[in-house]
């Protein structure tokens, strides 16, 4: 690591960097309170500055990282916690992804990923990773080189192939912190093999970044993890309130800095405000949808490349969107993380995330889900790209609407990669499933 | 308890007919199986036979497309067809899910969470991925110590002796099965045969494995100025489907001198480590010797290095991969693995089944086309 690059990255990304976009964010601000709302939607967010602010400067930071501190691409679900005190910047390949998705790039990088072997029926995030890696063309400018790899199979198998790609591709480290699948719950070698692994991954950590870690720092972020989940946790219970004070699927953009920055001061001051301001809506009772009549659940990943018609749709029934299982899943772990034996606390938090556990408990979290946030239905992606999350889901629709009265929709798409989106299929299918609970309201 | 020596169906006959002879003469209930890899020892010394499911192929999708969206792999597909016709609960008191993929870890929580097996009462088993091989070792041990607890839940005490006796009869039919694979095509025995024969593993007791292969083995081995002039290729993939491939390599003048399909190849250790007298310590070295596989993930420049040097030994003109549709774990590796045997001069194409019943048109002529730019001579058939 020269001191020149070292100093670059002070410079850009701390100082002349973070002073720009403090100037943009007050422009933006002014320029927010200026615009009107645009019904049926409620006025836009404040916190969506402070958003937009946060991810560019983790972008900008990233773009001068590498050679100047040790640089880390991580699965979305690893225990991000054990480097963050060495000092490294994390890069998150399926936040990428899905930026690319939202920003209509996904497409040209899953093209070039083709291009070099890689299958079509393979997920559009481990293509669109691996194709803005062949073509050296992302809408965030720059992803810095990764010192290490780091992966944990408990959002699916998917990530182990897609990072031993990367590894070859890259030749760099990897290390795969592997988490067995609960199916019936934990057993107890599970944890211990868990935990064996992440003390494992945090000997490779101070070896790639030439430092040792300190158990009290190791602690300190594990706490700050906990606070942002619990948080995060706090926003999304504001979905229970009767007209929900923000719309779902923004939800889904505000899950960002949970993944990408969680155990750090940023996100905890992020959440705070998010929350202050998501109260404050309510108690004032601004409505995420104006006059909210359907109030449904999502359960899995988004379609990036159709947020906005998708809001559209449902805002043209007075449809909300009060939760997601997807981004629940980001607060279910606060309780998990609890000090005394970090190490422990991580492998049981890392463990039993949401898509490491069997159809039963899934199955019995949206019956709860649905319970608590009154929802009259559930919008089931079937996405392509995710295999764990999308088979079982015609047989949870069936269960939830046999067992709790709470009818559901499967409709088939991608997060990601806009070809094997229909959305004419797709929406012709959601608009009859609303019309059900508000007839003659989509029209 | 009486082990039993073969049962004198040694592979002639048809699944369905083996396994109900094993119920009448000799009073063994079966256990179906999942994809890939499993402790199929464990429910060998329960006495029971294990039949596993590769699909099977040729299924139609019927009461399956109620369960899984459009997108699922034709395997778990058709398989999850299988079982909600009944047709695994007809045979099998016990379903097995190995966590090959994700697909069948879906597969297997349906079955036990959402009644997709209709009552059909599923294990699992969990193959350890990490990197780490002291993490690797302890978690094999501990699970596969699970593993048996979880089975003899279901199917009763299942002993020491009769472990060891079904841990050391299941190394006497991996040798010998990796002899047969290895040592190539045999006297009177068409190269189809041969490797229909290394498959029925997949369905026969262990004692008539050993003596199929036995009796396979005994004849002589053909001498290389007798293959013919077929080209030697190596095929790798998940499994040798759709029905009647092995017919169309031989009918367009390819032979198979490596087998590294994840159904046969991957799963015979190239060296059985010695015997401990611990059985489920000698099932773990067996696990630990067998050859990578992107089922089991472990080290993709492991298995590239693996079946590069394997092509070189064999002097391979070529590398055919039979990719099942939408198979994550396989397609993954396939570029690397492409790139690495161009590199060492052989050139590779691939072919994708949906599991078909019969041989596709455009399958031919994929395969035709790439026998052709190896100068394979066709036309046998």
């Amino acid at each position: 690591m020269t001191v020149w690059r070292r100093a670059r990255h002070l410079l850009e990304a701390r100082l002349a960097g973070p002073a720009v976009l403090a100037v943009q964010s007050r422009r933006r601000l002014a320029k927010l309170a200026r615009k009107p709302a645009a019904p049926p939607f409620g006025p836009p967010l404040r916190a969506s500055v402070a958003l937009r602010g946060l991810m560019e400067r983790y972008y900008l930071e990233g773009r001068t990282a590498d050679g100047a501190r040790p640089v880390a691409w991580i699965t979305s679900g690893a225990p991000v916690e054990v480097l963050r005190p060495l000092g490294y910047y994390v890069v998150y390949p399926e936040n990428h992804a899905a930026i690319c998705g939202a920003r209509h790039a996904a497409q040209a990088a899953c093209e070039a990923a083709e291009r070099a072997g890689y299958s079509r029926s393979l997920c559009s995030y481990a293509r669109t990773d691996l194709g803005t890696l062949f073509s050296r063309t992302t809408p965030v400018g720059r992803v810095p080189k990764p010192d290490l790899l780091v992966c944990c199979t408990n959002i699916c198998q998917t990530v182990a192939g897609w990072y031993r790609a990367l590894a070859h591709e890259l030749r760099v480290p990897l290390v795969v912190v592997d988490t067995p699948f609960l199916q019936g719950g934990e057993r107890p070698h599970d944890r211990t093999y868990v935990r064996r692994q992440i003390e494992g991954l945090a000997e490779a950590a101070e070896r790639a970044a030439r430092r040792p870690l300190r158990l009290a720092a190791l602690e300190e972020t594990l706490g700050r993890s906990q606070e942002t989940a619990a948080l995060w946790g706090e926003c999304l219970e504001q979905g229970r309130r009767r007209p929900a004070p923000w719309f779902g699927l923004e939800s889904f953009l505000y899950m960002g800095p949970m993944v990408i920055l969680r155990g750090t001061p940023e996100a905890i001051r992020f959440y705070r405000a998010l929350l202050a301001e998501l109260r404050e809506r309510a108690e004032r009772g601004v409505a995420g949808v104006e006059g909210e009549r359907v109030r449904l659940l999502w359960d899995n990943l988004p379609i990036w490349s159709e947020l906005r018609r998708l809001s559209d749709l449902l805002g043209r029934f007075g449809a909300n969107l009060v939760a997601a299982t997807y981004t629940h899943a980001w607060s279910d772990c606060a309780d998990l993380m609890q000090p005394g034996d970090p190490f422990d606390a991580l492998a049981r938090t890392y463990l039993s995330v949401l898509l490491n556990r069997d159809l039963a408990t899934r199955a019995r979290d949206l019956a709860a889900m649905a319970r608590r946030f009154r929802a009259d239905g559930v919008l089931f992606h079937a996405d392509r790209s995710c295999k764990p999350y999308s088979l079982g889901q015609h047989g949870l629709r069936e269960k939830l609407a046999r067992e709790h009265g709470v009818p559901g929709v499967v409709i088939e798409a991608d997060h990601s990669d806009p070809r094997d989106v229909a959305w004419e299929a797709t929406a012709n299918r959601l608009e009859a499933f609303l019309e059900g609970f508000a007839p003659g309201s989509g029209r | 308890m009486e082990h039993g020596g073969p049962s004198g169906t040694t592979g002639r006959g048809s699944r369905r007919q083996h396994l109900r002879e094993q119920r009448e003469r000799h009073g063994r209930g079966a256990v179906a199986a999942l994809p890939v890899e499993h402790p199929r020892e464990v429910a060998t010394a329960a006495g029971r036979v294990t039949v596993e499911i590769w699909g099977p192929p040729g299924v139609a999708p019927g009461r399956s497309q109620a369960w899984l969206p459009s997108f699922a792999c034709p395997l778990a597909r058709n398989a999850l067809e299988w079982i909600l016709r009944g047709e695994v609960r007809a045979v099998a008191e016990l379903l097995v899910v190995p966590h090959t993929c994700d697909s069948l870890q879906a597969l297997g929580s349906q079955v036990l969470d959402l009644g997709a097996g209709g009552g059909l009462p599923a294990v699992t088993f969990y193959h350890p991925r990490t990197l780490d091989p002291a993490a690797r070792a302890s978690f094999l041990r501990d699970e596969l110590r699970r593993y048996r607890a979880a089975l003899e839940q279901r199917l009763g005490r299942i002993g020491e002796e009769a472990l060891a006796w079904a841990v050391e009869r299941h190394r006497e039919a991996d040798r010998l099965a990796r002899r047969l694979l290895d040592e190539g095509p045999r006297e009177g025995l068409s190269e189809p045969e041969r490797f229909a024969l290394l498959r029925r593993r997949e369905w026969l007791w262990v004692e008539d494995q050993v003596a199929a292969f036995r009796a396979a083995l005994e004849r002589p081995a053909l001498p290389p100025e007798r293959f013919g002039d077929r080209v030697p290729i190596l095929l790798s993939g998940i499994v040798a489907e759709p029905p009647g491939l092995l017919e169309e390599l031989d009918g367009a003048g390819l032979r198979v001198a490596v087998d590294d399909t994840a159904a046969l190849g991957r799963r015979l250790p190239e060296l059985l480590p010695p015997a401990t007298g611990e059985p489920l310590e000698d099932l773990a070295r067996r696990y630990e010797a067998l050859g990578p596989c992107s089922t089991r993930t472990g080290d993709l420049d492991a298995r590239i290095a693996r079946v590069v040097e394997r092509a070189r030994r064999a002097a391979v003109r070529g590398a055919l991969f039979v990719i099942v549709a939408r198979c994550e774990p396989e397609l993954f590796d396939l570029p690397a693995l492409r790139a690495a045997l161009r590199e060492a001069g052989v050139p590779s194409a691939t072919i994708e089944t949906d599991l078909e019943a019969g041989w596709p048109a455009a399958m031919g002529t994929r395969l035709e086309a790439f026998a052709e730019s190896l100068g394979a001579r066709g036309g046998a058939r």
